[in-house]
């Protein structure tokens, strides 16, 4: 069954799994050997010397990007927004000239009812990283890092308590008094801010390189002119982007401890893997045409580089330039049979499916390209083009794997409501900003530095 | 034996097994209150810690803010729900022509049926900044109310969205009442000269007397529980200081942050404190009110 990294904890700790590190070699394939290669997730499933489950891969690469409405930019002849400044220049002429109705909104926000929190650790729903419309990335811009545990030269530090929050605080209630970000955000559930943007009237949100998928491709149903493209912004004094990215596993299959047959874990992840990336033609077949989704395959779990988003595009430009039937209109799948069958000089391991859907996309006119390759070639070609080219401005820190000490276990609800509840009113303007400072005393008083003192010493041992 | 009662008994054969399986059985989980519970080692393997769970609750800051949010709030929707219905019975009583106190009544009823998860959309919505009430208030010229992230609004919104919603019920429960007091009584009022209030005082509300006190005694017991359906579709991080009820704040402690110990505790503390007060309030119906089960 999979569990997450706590509960992987707790059963290795109860001794009630399997040891499968010593079917690994044989029975598992080249192909998923070649995957965990190239990420650290097998690290993290090891406990004293011994592998003890199957690690999924967190794909990196999944830090918010700046969605902006180029059709509105170029409306009020705007350049795309790199630093805070520009940003908030953006968003107050879009509400200015009203681009999305009467109640135009230049930036949504984070939900304040989502309880999407991560066990054990600190995020809320105001600091939750990578989740659509958050502010973590302009927190970025202050060199902070809310709701995350990392170290920071060789201390254990815990992001919304560090002094750079204070001036992230200040310029998000800025914005916020100004009118720039939604009113409502903390009263709003995700979907009904979502909705704001799929509606029409929001100009820009905070998201990863996938959603074009969702919400995006709803705007784009209700107004074709909606022109979404990614900005990697904003960022620091230093033209920095400050990001926070992914554990190499959060996922973990694990075997029930005296399981006849583990090698059947292995076998089985391998047959899934060689399906799902047609490199094998019987196993290929073997969910073909059924409509089954990989995710509903058994024991299945993602096996990927960590680095799978950014060869997906590398692959998927110099597919492009090697490989096009020429012929106008195709649908993604005619396109992906035709690169199955042509281009032998095309990594077989790389997902083929990205390809057929943005030669599609890119041999269309205007007009012909639908929902069924839009959303493909946004992602790929804007999403992560965004982060594939702009390398160099992004700055990527990585957070501590958690395991709930004992004082987090009692403490971590307690601080995460006081969090939420200062943060949020804070920005809101509640509270004055000014509050941050007794915030991060009691913080540290209420078993906050206990934590950090707990966690220290772990990552010291 | 007689054949004939054990028809009732097959009856209610269902009904104890659910009660059995949903409410009995579940109670040997409140073991979970007293140890450090760790779900792979499951209730009885996980270590014994005693009356930690219960030392710590006492000592965390919001214990405080959550049993003053949730008895504030339980105790005005428990107030208003017998203040609320008896008024609106009387007042429908008055009504003279039959169709109208019919529909009325069904139509008071109605949002009974309605659940929380849909009625929180629409409550978010009306009091939202471009929503009806912010639209009313903006043509008297005051500046729009942000309601539903206030803590000066959240709870007379609570309460008033659930008396709305509920009162229909017993307000049915009390016309009923109502038309079993005898008209002979009425009559032996008006030649005593008793008049409008003096009627009310004598004749009507004595005769309600013994259908209020069993509703009132059996609310009493209800009094914790503050409505998590409500309070859960509601709130939201702004209005924690005072939204933040006790079973919310188990609810995230518990199944958010996995401290399955303490929730349990704190659930085990509610439950005994609502235990004490269903008997007190059943004591005080059967002495006042002459209302008894067994």
């Amino acid at each position: 069954m999979q569990v997450n990294y706590q509960q992987l904890q707790q059963l290795v700790a109860a001794d009630q799994v399997q040891e499968l590190g010593s079917t690994y070699q044989q029975y598992a394939s080249p192909y998923v050997k070649g995957l965990y290669a190239n990420n650290q997730s097998l690290q993290v499933a090891t406990f004293n010397g011994k592998l003890m489950a199957i690690p999924d891969t967190q794909i990196d690469y999944q830090y918010n990007l700046l969605w902006v409405r180029k059709d509105w930019l170029d409306k009020l002849h705007l350049a795309p927004p790199k630093t805070l400044a520009d940003l908030t220049k953006v968003a107050r002429a879009f509400v200015k000239a009203k681009l999305g109705g009467p109640a135009t909104v230049g930036l949504t926000g984070p939900s304040g009812t989502s309880t999407g929190v991560t066990p054990g650790g600190g995020a809320t729903a105001l600091t939750a990283p990578n989740a659509p419309n958050g502010f973590d990335t302009i927190c970025g811009a202050f060199g902070a890092y809310p709701g995350q545990f990392y170290t920071s030269n060789g201390k254990v530090v815990y992001g919304s308590v560090q002094p750079q929050m204070k001036p992230a605080l200040q310029a998000l209630h800025n914005m916020y008094t100004e009118g720039l970000i939604d009113p409502q955000f903390a009263i709003r559930s995700q979907a009904d801010e979502l909705s704001l943007v799929e509606s029409g009237k929001a100009g820009m949100l905070f998201g990863p390189w996938w959603i074009p998928g969702w919400p995006l491709i709803t705007s784009f149903t209700n107004d074709a002119n909606a022109d979404w493209q990614a900005y990697p912004a904003p960022v620091d004094a230093k033209g920095k982007m400050n990001v926070m990215g992914q554990l190499p596993s959060g996922t973990f299959l694990v075997a029930r401890k005296g399981y006849a047959h583990p090698e059947v874990a292995w076998k089985v992840e391998s047959l899934d893997n060689d399906a799902i990336r047609q490199l094998d033609p019987v196993a290929a077949k073997i969910y073909q045409n059924l409509g089954v989704p990989w995710t509903a395959w058994p024991l299945s779990i993602q096996i990927d580089r960590s680095d799978a988003v950014l060869k997906d595009y590398h692959d998927a430009v110099n597919a492009l330039k090697k490989c096009n039937s020429g012929k106008p209109n195709t649908t993604a799948a005619q396109d992906v049979a035709y690169v199955l069958a042509h281009c032998q000089s095309i990594d077989p391991a790389a997902e083929i499916g990205w390809y057929g859907n943005i030669d599609a996309y890119l041999k269309r006119k205007p007009e012909d390209r639908g929902l069924d390759v839009w959303p493909g070639y946004t992602d790929m070609m804007l999403g992560v083009a965004a982060m594939a080219n702009n390398l160099r401005r992004i700055h990527e820190i990585y957070p501590l794997n958690v395991t709930p000490t004992p004082t987090m276990k009692s403490r971590m609800a307690e601080l995460n409501k006081l969090e939420e509840l200062t943060l949020v009113a804070i920005v809101v303007g509640q509270q004055p900003v000014s509050q941050f400072d007794s915030f991060v005393q009691e913080w540290h008083s209420l078993g906050g530095d206990q934590i950090l003192k707990e966690l220290q010493q772990e990552a010291q041992s | 034996m007689k054949p004939t009662t054990l028809h009732y008994h097959l009856m209610l054969l269902p009904g104890m097994v659910f009660l059995l399986l949903f409410s009995v059985v579940p109670m040997f989980g409140v073991v979970i209150a007293f140890e450090d519970y760790n779900p792979a080692l499951g209730i009885m393997h996980s270590p014994w810690v005693g009356l930690d769970n219960f030392k710590f609750m006492f000592e965390l800051p919001d214990s405080e803010q959550i049993f003053v949010n949730t008895i504030v709030i339980a105790g005005a929707e428990l107030i208003a729900l017998l203040v609320v219905p008896l008024v609106f019975a009387l007042l429908l009583n008055e009504v003279r022509v039959g169709w109208d106190k019919r529909s009325i009544q069904t139509i008071v009823y109605l949002p009974n049926f309605m659940s929380w998860v849909i009625l929180s959309g629409i409550i978010l919505d009306i009091f939202s900044l471009q929503g009806i009430v912010n639209q009313v208030i903006g043509l008297l010229g005051i500046h729009p109310i942000m309601f539903m992230a206030s803590n000066t609004w959240f709870r007379p919104i609570v309460v008033g969205t659930d008396v709305w919603k509920e009162f229909g019920f017993q307000t049915i429960i009390y016309l009923a009442a109502l038309t079993g007091i005898s008209p002979v009584l009425y009559e032996a009022a008006a030649i005593d000269g008793a008049r409008g209030l003096g009627v009310l005082r004598h004749v009507t509300l004595l005769g309600l007397a013994p259908t209020i006190a069993p509703l009132a005694a059996l609310s009493l017991g209800n009094v914790l529980n503050a409505n998590f359906d409500q309070i859960f579709n509601l709130y939201n991080p702004l209005v924690y200081p005072t939204g933040d009820i006790i079973d919310t704040w188990v609810y995230r402690t518990g199944l958010i942050d996995q401290q399955y110990g303490l929730a349990t505790a704190v659930g085990l503390l509610k439950s005994a404190v609502a235990f004490i007060l269903i008997i007190t309030s059943y004591k005080l119906a059967a002495r006042f009110a002459n209302y008894r089960i067994f």
